[in-house]
């Protein structure tokens, strides 16, 4: 065990490296946060939508990691991306389920740092913001 | 009675154009109401059609097309405009059929937003619901208004006043 600060105050915190083996709450992170955090390169947007529906249109620089098929794509993105980066994970939208069926699944996979948008792409979208669309 | 003449009285016949007419209008009350309620959530649906390319006329469209389909509601129910309404009913159907071959072909797999946030997904149901509907909307818009329907009450209501009149 050991402390480290969060938020300007000492937290105790595990030093254990095995992920959390119960379903974790995930931070949820708003529009402005998640432009800052992006455009600093700071975290990581990872969308968890289908293929086609991620090739449509989605938040630019987002890696895409379909939560239906996790076991097909995981392999490539976890070559890509390293277990301590804060990701951000979303789908299309409120009404979308996929973005905390993917952080859970990221989180047993030992992603810790994991945060929800879900807003997702469609808040993105409405509040003007461009979007990538193709692989 | 030859089936066909059978058939074409079945159709034709002032009860039959009462319930088509009653059914839709109830499936456009219904649908506008999750709309109407909860503006974001159906332009979240329409963003995912990713039909509309800016931001703006989504908006636009998420609060004026529940309304518009509030009126048509309304008016079918009634039994006023039924021909106009239906007409524009059948062009509501032909392009919320459109859209959901659109998506389909194109493999999205995104919520219909037909009936408000209700979670269900574009799909073949869907699709044959909506074409069902439309073949309703077509069959209003060629008929002639039934005697139910309250331009007919009122032409009624109407015409011995005009032959006191004359």
């Amino acid at each position: 065990m050991t402390f480290k600060e969060v938020d300007g105050r000492p937290v105790l915190i595990s030093t254990e490296n095995s992920p959390p083996k119960t379903s974790p709450v995930h931070k949820r992170v708003e529009l402005a946060e998640l432009k800052t955090l992006v455009s600093g390169r700071k975290a990581v947007l990872v969308d968890g939508r289908a293929v086609k529906d991620f090739e449509a249109g989605h938040i630019p620089g987002a890696l895409n990691l379909p939560a239906s098929e996790l076991d097909v794509f995981f392999p490539k993105f976890s070559a890509r991306v390293s277990r301590d980066q804060l990701l951000i994970v979303y789908c299309g939208g409120h009404d979308c389920s996929l973005a905390q069926i993917l952080a859970k699944a990221l989180a047993e996979k030992g992603f810790s740092h994991l945060k929800v948008y879900y807003g997702g792409y469609s808040d993105w979208f409405l509040n003007g913001n461009p979007v990538e669309k193709g692989k | 009675m030859l089936p066909e003449n059978r058939l074409r009285f079945i159709l034709i016949h002032p009860k039959m154009l009462f319930l088509v007419r009653f059914f839709l209008g109830v499936v456009f009350l219904v649908s506008s109401f999750g709309k109407i309620l909860d503006p974001k959530s159906f332009a979240e649906n329409l963003v995912a059609y990713q039909l509309i390319p800016s931001a703006q006329s989504v908006k636009y469209f998420a609060v004026t097309l529940p309304w518009v389909e509030w009126f048509c509601g309304i008016f079918l129910i009634l039994g006023v405009f039924v021909r106009s309404v239906a007409i524009l009913s059948s062009g509501l159907f032909v392009s919320f059929i459109g859209a959901m071959i659109f998506a389909l072909s194109r493999g999205l797999q995104i919520q219909c937003g037909c009936f408000g946030a209700a979670g269900e997904m574009v799909g073949l149901f869907s699709l044959f619901r909506d074409s069902f509907f439309l073949a309703l909307s077509s069959f209003l818009m060629i008929s002639n208004p039934d005697a139910y329907s309250l331009q007919q009450v009122l032409v009624r209501r109407r015409r011995p006043e005009t032959k006191g009149d004359n």
